[in-house]
């Protein structure tokens, strides 16, 4: 077990310099371009996209053996039981991954503090940075496990990356929606999280000595009742249901996520190389994924954008199909698989419809 | 001794590419041959534990194969062998040195006969000299039992031999399993056959007891269009025919009655000849093909 761990190591340090050099890439240009009134900017979006990719994408480096049969057949032969190096790879990559993110983050914020203490003599709400941390911290956790659950499930690369932008998609709808609906909150998080949900933390502006995030403003809602700086206005009732949700949710993923770990046997040998035909689970997933989306634009089309919404939805079929072709590598549409995604849509919308009918958020 | 039972090994689409195998693999050298898509690489993998089986045992020195101190006595070559991006030759030995018992000094002297440069990067290697290191990766392995999956591919004859020589000189004690759907490949190498055919072991036997059932005739008929179908019409049994001119090599199951073709084909010559051992492994793998045919056809 040893000269594997040095092994996978050792393969995994660039990976830090290369985590550590964007992040800290990003949040420079970032504060290049950071606009006190707007608060949040493109940059601010691209600093967050890159840190939920980077921690989505990371398991599957992690198990970068699992595409590739000629990685499989030295792995796979390698007298360890699967499930060890299964974990090892994971708790190594992602002990780089958070290892690399605490790096960065506290030295960004030792510079804001440097800046700060020079100028207006420590302004920022510099407790307010631990808990913030923490919740980044279990949120990358969180993230992790839960990118690795989507990527077990699917078996296949292209696989894993529908279901993992799909479901990224659809949770933040889902939690947005009903946040939304238990806070009653106009402007709440959705706005910025629908693609993403994990973890959102650190716009930085290290000129105007600002280091600002989602978890952060949550955070300062509980105790203030609302926060200004650079983020929109979070009620705190809305704030608390933010919070208690993504720590379910983290806590969840992870729970889920240390499952699959631990728990059956890695298939990757078998299906590397090859092209999943076989995959109910990840076929479910996938369907699932994309009648929930529709279903999120079916309620929509009762609202005041039926055009805008009825367009969205046909957009979505196609997408849908041609992913799936791709997927399949055949475009020609199995009748029974037809008939059961018709049926699934039309409950699926029906549903959706129903629940709007009966909660009526305020919302839309 | 690797002993395997009732294998099966089914992939998606419905693919069975181990069927019900049942064979015991003794110490020595054992060829691995069959056509392709016999399921040779599947069952090296289903060994190694690459793969896991969907039913059926494999026990390796009476231990289950998934067993770790069963599976640190195997080292299985692949057809296709990872070696570390950019990785020398040097590096990429020391890397698998981390994984599997692997032996310095036998494999530095492996390396100089086959006169490869260690510390040139594997990537730059052309097939024939990736095979070669390769090869001496696994020669130089401590393990028990050692698989080689096509490793001869791409090899000139003169480094093919000089491989086969420390195969020979290594398999003291040792139980090699090499595949080839390229008998030519084994010759004058292994000390017993398992054919393969559509996943089921259709022979397992040492070179002396292969195509002991075959006889094999040179013949000049009269008439020059006799076909095999002709004369397997008047319930002759052929294995092979071969037309060489107006020459027939033709093979035929033992205990065919060869005087009543002669009378019946006016044969002008008709005389036995020995079969090369190739040729008999080749016949053997024909008749397991033409076995899978006819049942097929009764199904």
């Amino acid at each position: 077990m040893k000269p594997y761990l040095k092994y996978s190591f050792l393969s995994k340090l660039p990976l830090f310099i290369i985590i550590i050099a964007i992040l800290l890439t990003v949040a420079l240009v970032q504060s290049f371009t950071f606009n006190e009134f707007d608060g949040i900017n493109d940059f601010t979006v691209a600093f967050l996209t890159i840190v939920c990719t980077i921690t989505l994408v990371l398991p599957l480096f992690g198990m970068n053996y699992r595409y590739s049969l000629t990685k499989s057949d030295i792995y796979r032969q390698v007298a360890l039981k699967d499930r060890a190096i299964r974990i090892a790879d994971n708790l190594i990559m992602l002990g780089v991954l958070l290892l690399s993110f605490t790096l960065t983050f506290w030295f960004l914020s030792y510079i804001i503090y440097a800046k700060d203490s020079m100028n207006n003599g420590l302004a920022y709400k510099y407790a307010y940075l631990v808990p913030e941390f923490f919740l980044s911290f279990l949120g990358i956790i969180g993230t992790y496990a839960f990118s690795y659950c989507i990527i077990s499930i699917s078996n296949t690369l292209i696989g894993s990356i529908i279901l993992l932008v799909a479901v990224n998609f659809l949770v933040p709808c889902a939690l947005s929606m009903l946040g939304q609906m238990i806070s009653g909150d106009h402007y709440f998080m959705h706005e910025f999280t629908i693609p993403f949900i994990f973890p959102h933390f650190v716009a930085t502006d290290l000129f105007g000595s600002e280091l600002v995030g989602q978890e952060y403003s949550y955070i300062k809602s509980l105790f203030l009742g609302y926060e200004g700086s650079g983020y929109p206005i979070i009620g705190a009732s809305a704030g608390l249901f933010s919070f208690i949700s993504m720590c379910i949710i983290y806590i969840g993923v992870a729970s889920l996520g240390i499952t699959i770990f631990f728990v059956g046997r890695d298939p990757s040998a078998e299906w590397a190389g090859k092209p999943a035909t076989k995959t109910p689970i990840q076929s479910i997933l996938y369907h699932s994924s994309f009648l929930a989306i529709l279903a999120f634009f079916g309620v929509m089309l009762v609202d005041s954008q039926p055009l805008i919404s009825f367009i969205i939805i046909v957009l979505i079929i196609c997408l849908y199909y041609a992913l799936f072709g791709l997927l399949k590598m055949n475009f020609k549409m199995n009748i029974k698989e037809f008939a059961t995604m018709g049926g699934v849509i039309l409950g699926a919308l029906l549903m959706g419809l129903i629940v709007y009918s009966v909660v009526k958020p305020s919302y839309y | 001794m690797i002993e395997i039972k009732n294998l099966v090994k089914v992939f998606p689409g419905n693919v069975h590419a181990v069927n019900n195998l049942t064979v015991f693999i003794d110490k020595g050298i054992n060829g691995l041959v069959g056509e392709n898509g016999a399921g040779k690489s599947t069952l090296l993998r289903l060994i190694a534990d690459v793969y896991q089986a969907d039913s059926g045992r494999i026990l390796i020195d009476k231990r289950p194969h998934n067993d770790l101190a069963a599976k640190a006595d195997v080292f299985f070559l692949p057809d296709n062998p990872y070696s570390p991006i950019g990785a020398t030759v040097k590096q990429t030995f020391e890397f698998y040195k981390m994984f599997f018992n692997l032996d310095d000094k036998k494999f530095y002297k492996i390396l100089s006969k086959l006169d490869l440069p260690y510390d040139r990067r594997v990537s730059t290697f052309s097939k024939g000299m990736k095979r070669q290191f390769f090869v001496a990766i696994a020669l130089s392995s401590n393990a028990g039992i050692i698989m080689l999956d096509e490793a001869f591919d791409g090899l000139d004859p003169l480094v093919l031999d000089l491989i086969k020589q420390e195969i020979i000189k290594n398999a003291e004690d040792k139980t090699f399993i090499v595949s080839s759907h390229n008998i030519s490949q084994l010759e004058r190498l292994c000390d017993r056959f398992i054919i393969l055919s559509k996943g089921s072991c259709k022979a397992n036997t040492d070179i002396e007891h292969i195509g002991t059932n075959y006889v094999k005739y040179q013949i000049l008929f009269q008439h020059k269009n006799v076909s095999k179908e002709l004369i397997e019409s008047c319930g002759y049994d052929i294995v092979s025919f071969k037309k060489l001119g107006s020459i027939y090599n033709i093979v035929f199951k033992e205990g065919t009655d060869i005087e009543s073709l002669k009378s019946q084909f006016a044969v002008i010559l008709c005389e036995q000849v020995p079969i090369d051992p190739d040729e008999l492994i080749a016949l053997e793998m024909l008749s397991a093909r033409k076995e899978n045919d006819d049942d097929e056809t009764i199904s």
